[in-house]
């Protein structure tokens, strides 16, 4: 049947859920890619993993483990199963979708939990489509659960569910289900989960070896009745790790994620890009970029205005508003981003009677520009005027990320030029800042040079 | 019994109308989300003052009630003393709550325990679906948004429910100067205001009203006046009586308003009209209104009572002095005048009575002729649906049954719901009942008597029209043959004949009658 967006606001309302990635195949979904400037940004990554769709050209690197950043809410996951699907298609990467939160418990989340959770998808997949392994291609990875497991049983008996996994049986299922219940055990605990943290740090290189055999192998299979000749991990949640995690995950353990040889993708939170400590270990160029609805001189890009209005009436229909004018403001005031469109539409269900109108469309406005007065201070009205004033600047500072990461301050064209939240630009701080900036001239923001003006 | 969309619409509006005005809106939007937003969803809500929270959330939980969505409440304290018990405590409810307050003590919330609660809340989310409504401070929301941005971004919503500073008031939007009122702001056409736009605006004269006790009575005119029709708009009969009777009568004495001593009477004969008391009104009109307009000359407040007094005439069956009143004292009047909207009015009132006399006709002809281009012009949405109504009637007697529904369902009901007219709309399902039933689809109608109208004439206090209701249920019941059923019938008939005769309703004698010819006794009165 063919979809209908909702007529009535609060289907519209009951609809809207945020932490929603779009399916593949999904609907509502709306291409993006040249609102967000981002033609290139799928052959770029299809290139970093070699191949060059054009041509068909391939030469796959080695192993290369890629950061995919972007704002939270922008649509990182949904663009990132699109380019699943076409690069599955190619019939050159076998790509295993891995959502660690969904496997994982985000509380403490390390490397060794996220290989483990990757091991097992793959050999969830595999299984899936049918494919088998040589018992002599799953032998170092068995090698290596029993070898812990006899050391843990030295201990207390933290490794029962393990256990019992390592006497299902032997072939793919019985490591599949060995894997299953490392994930369960590890989930249930936290000090089993340290204890086999422990264990794998001990006994890393050897675990990296067979996991990395156990990839070849499935490579080979795949290889062997023309599915594909790559395997690539598309890991996703890791953008939404604790703050000290995200630290521990790609700066400090990032070692030992490149000691698996294959290829993979994680989703990483934008401002982990610019603070600096990722240190050149993980491949760190892909950004996916906000949707443009002005580009950096102040001009319409209309391709913006066009995807986000098309985004907009597949979640409500055309006729729950009163005109297009109100479309256009609700778009305008998302700044490009997806989620904050989502939120003002909401916001609009909340507050109307019937139609969505040019008063119910001022009022959500008003309304989300009340959740960040929550927490902007006098200082980072500041900043945000001074970045508005030179999109090109704005500096890469704490200040400037914390904006980043709250979505006051967004970045387009891959953070080539940046510029606040239209929904901010109207709070009374702002206005304040602006216009004391007017009667100062602009200069860079530097500590020297600090954004609050002098009261 | 569950309840209807509409009668939670009502009960939300009701439930925003009784806080404090300037937390009407934020009330309404919270309350829509929790209705009518997705099964899982976090809020977060800044009430600082513990009052007003306990005022918002009882408020709150009546509406959820009455919608069928159970609600828990967890405070943050000595037995929650961690984020990982409040987990666990959610997991708990799984099922059992579709609405959880969490209300959080201040302080409770700091970094650290935003931080696990981050790092729990997919799991919460994928486990624990329900609305999970965070009472907090600003310091606590403020720190959420700081410490865990993309906690921050998950938020369904933050709403706002602060103390006023104590000089602060609500003023109406596009008002300037003292008094934020016009008067008479529809006097000259219909109000089509909204449901929700009507409540809302009861609040804010209320808290105008609050904030400005001292100011001279004249400036108090206009307000109450409106707060006054508005109240007996939205269905809120003995408030809109109390008012009238305790604030505006008074005032229109101290001030020597005689006319506004008669307008205002003649509203608290409209709210004792619709509760039977035919007698009382029939005084009111003859001896407090007629007198006073007619010693002011005022030629067409005096129609306009003569035309009250003939609908009370038209209610106890003296149909030929009604007619007599509209054609020789009413329509002169408004044709004179050049008032189109109340000779239209007349004219239906006199298609009314040629209806009850059988000449279906002529009643049509009036109605689609002379009235309902009328009301077109002047955009009056009620009077129209109203017309519709009665052509309605018409067709239904002529057996048009299928066209007769069509009317209903699409041209009148929306439109009293949209308007918020509780009896109009309890008086348009009863219609759709009677339709049914002439369909043969006893069930749906009996179940549309009991649930959407009977409960609405029960809480207006309108006897009549809920001893009608209850006897058409019980004439009903009676087809049925069982025990039951037949003892229900017999309650509800002879209440309904007791309610009947004890205000002196011709429609008692008749109900008799049908109790006799059924082989039912009919009690002394």
């Amino acid at each position: 049947m063919t979809y209908r967006p909702p007529v009535n606001i609060l289907e519209v309302l009951q609809k809207i859920e945020y932490d929603e990635a779009l399916p593949a195949g999904d609907e509502r979904y709306v291409e993006t890619q040249e609102a967000r400037g981002s033609e290139h940004t799928f052959l770029r990554l299809a290139r970093k993993f070699g191949w060059d769709p054009a041509s068909n050209a391939f030469f796959p690197p080695s192993d290369k483990h890629a950061l995919f950043f972007g704002h939270i809410g922008s649509g990182k996951t949904t663009e990132l199963r699109r380019y699943a699907e076409r690069l599955n298609a190619s019939r050159r990467y076998y790509v295993v979708e891995v959502d660690v939160l969904l496997k994982l418990d985000r509380n403490n989340l390390q490397y060794s939990e996220a290989l483990m959770a990757m091991a097992e998808t793959l050999l969830e997949r595999l299984l899936g489509d049918g494919h088998a392994l040589d018992d002599a291609d799953l032998r170092p990875v068995r090698d290596w659960f029993e070898t812990a497991i006899k050391t843990r049983s030295t201990q207390r008996d933290a490794s029962a569910e393990v256990k019992a996994g390592a006497k299902a049986g032997g072939g793919l299922p019985g490591l599949v289900t060995l894997f299953a219940s490392f994930t369960a055990a590890v989930k249930t605990g936290a000090s089993q989960k340290n204890e086999w943290r422990q264990e794998i740090r001990n006994r890393f290189t050897t675990l990296a070896a067979a996991f990395s055999q156990l990839i070849r192998a499935a490579e080979a299979e795949l290889q062997s009745c023309g599915r594909a000749e790559r395997v690539l991990f598309l890991v996703d949640g890791t953008d939404k790790m604790r703050g000290e995690d995200t630290q521990q995950f790609f700066v400090l353990d990032a070692e030992q994620l490149l000691a698996i040889q294959t290829l993979a993708i994680y989703t990483a939170p934008l401002h982990l890009k610019y603070d600096g400590r990722l240190g050149g270990k993980l491949d760190a160029d892909m950004v996916l970029p906000m949707i443009k609805l002005h580009e950096r001189e102040g001009s319409r890009c209309e391709a913006g205005w066009t995807a986000l209005t098309q985004l907009l009436l597949l979640r409500a229909d055309r006729r729950v508003f009163a005109s297009d004018a109100d479309i256009e403001q609700l778009v305008e005031h998302s700044g490009g981003h997806p989620r904050e469109l989502l939120r003002l539409l909401r916001l609009c269900c909340e507050v109307a009677d019937g139609l969505i109108d040019g008063a119910v469309v001022q009022r959500a406005i008003g309304q989300l520009a009340a959740d960040y007065r929550y927490f902007l201070k006098p200082a980072d009205y500041a900043l945000l005027a001074a970045v508005d004033a030179d999109p090109a600047q704005g500096g890469n500072d704490e200040p400037a990320q914390q904006l980043l990461h709250r979505l006051a301050l967004m970045q387009y064209n891959d953070g080539r030029w940046r510029r606040s939240h239209p929904a901010v630009r109207t709070l009374e701080g702002y206005q304040l800042a602006k216009a004391a900036l007017a009667v100062r001239p602009v200069l860079p923001v530097t500590a020297a040079n600090p954004p609050v003006p002098p009261s | 019994m569950a309840t209807s969309d509409f009668e939670i619409e009502r009960l939300r509006l009701q439930a925003a109308g009784s806080l404090p005005a300037h937390c009407f809106d934020e009330f309404q939007r919270l309350s829509r989300t929790l209705l009518h937003g997705p099964a899982f969803q976090w809020l977060l809500v800044d009430a600082p003052h513990e009052l007003l929270r306990e005022q918002v959330m009882a408020a709150l939980d009546s509406v959820l009630h009455a919608a069928g969505l159970q609600v828990h409440r967890l405070p943050l304290g000595r037995r929650i003393a961690d984020v990982a018990t409040l987990e666990k405590r959610l997991l708990k409810n799984v099922g059992k709550a579709a609405v959880v307050h969490v209300i959080g003590s201040q302080g409770w919330f700091d970094a650290a325990r935003w931080d696990a609660f981050n790092v729990r809340r997919e799991r919460i989310a994928a486990e624990v679906r329900a609305r999970l409504v965070f009472w907090l401070d600003a310091e606590a929301i403020a720190l959420a948004s700081h410490g865990a941005p993309d906690l921050w971004a998950w938020r369904g919503g933050v709403y706002a429910f602060t103390p006023l500073p104590a000089t602060a008031y609500v003023r109406t939007e596009g008002s300037s100067g003292d008094s934020p009122f016009v008067r008479f702001p529809y006097q000259y056409g219909p109000d089509v205001r909204s449901m929700s736009e009507r409540r809302r605006r009861i609040a804010d004269i209320r808290a105008w009203l609050d904030n400005h006790a001292s100011v001279p009575v004249d400036l108090l005119v206009a307000p109450l006046d409106e707060l006054g029709r508005l109240l007996y708009d939205v269905g809120d009969y003995d408030a809109a009586l109390a008012h009238w009777r305790e604030r505006e009568l008074p005032l229109h004495r101290q001030r020597g308003d005689e006319r506004g001593m008669a307008v205002t009477q003649g509203r608290i004969a409209d709210v004792l009209q619709t509760q039977g008391q035919l007698d009382e009104v029939l005084r009111i009109r003859r001896e407090e209104q007629l007198p006073v307009f007619e010693r002011l000359g005022d030629s067409r407040e005096r129609a306009m009572t003569q035309g009250k007094i003939a609908d009370v005439l038209e209610l106890r069956a003296q149909l030929d002095e009604a007619l007599r009143i509209r054609r020789e004292e009413e329509l002169p009047v408004y044709e004179f005048l050049d008032d189109v909207r109340s000779r239209a009015m007349t004219q239906g009132k006199i298609a009314d009575v040629l209806e009850l006399r059988g000449q279906l006709d002529e009643a049509l002809r009036i109605r689609r002729e002379e009235l309902l281009p009328v009301f077109e012009r002047l955009g009056d949405v009620r009077s129209r649906a109203v017309t519709q109504g009665r052509i309605a009637d018409v067709l239904q007697a002529r057996g048009q049954l299928d066209e007769a529904l069509r009317i209903r369902r699409e041209e009148q009901l929306p439109v009293f719901e949209r308007l918020g007219d509780v009896r109009e709309r309890a008086v348009t399902q009863g219609r759709i009942a009677d339709l049914l039933e002439a369909r043969g689809q006893l069930d749906e109608a009996l179940r549309i008597r009991r649930e959407e109208e009977l409960p609405v004439y029960e809480r207006l206090g309108d006897v009549r029209s809920r001893a009608l209701v209850s006897s058409q249920i019980a004439l009903q019941l009676l087809c049925r043959n069982d025990s039951e059923s037949l003892a229900e019938a017999r309650q509800l008939l002879e209440a309904a004949y007791a309610d009947l005769s004890r205000v002196g309703l011709p429609e008692a004698q008749l109900l008799a009658d049908e109790m006799r010819e059924r082989g039912l006794t009919v009690p002394s009165i």
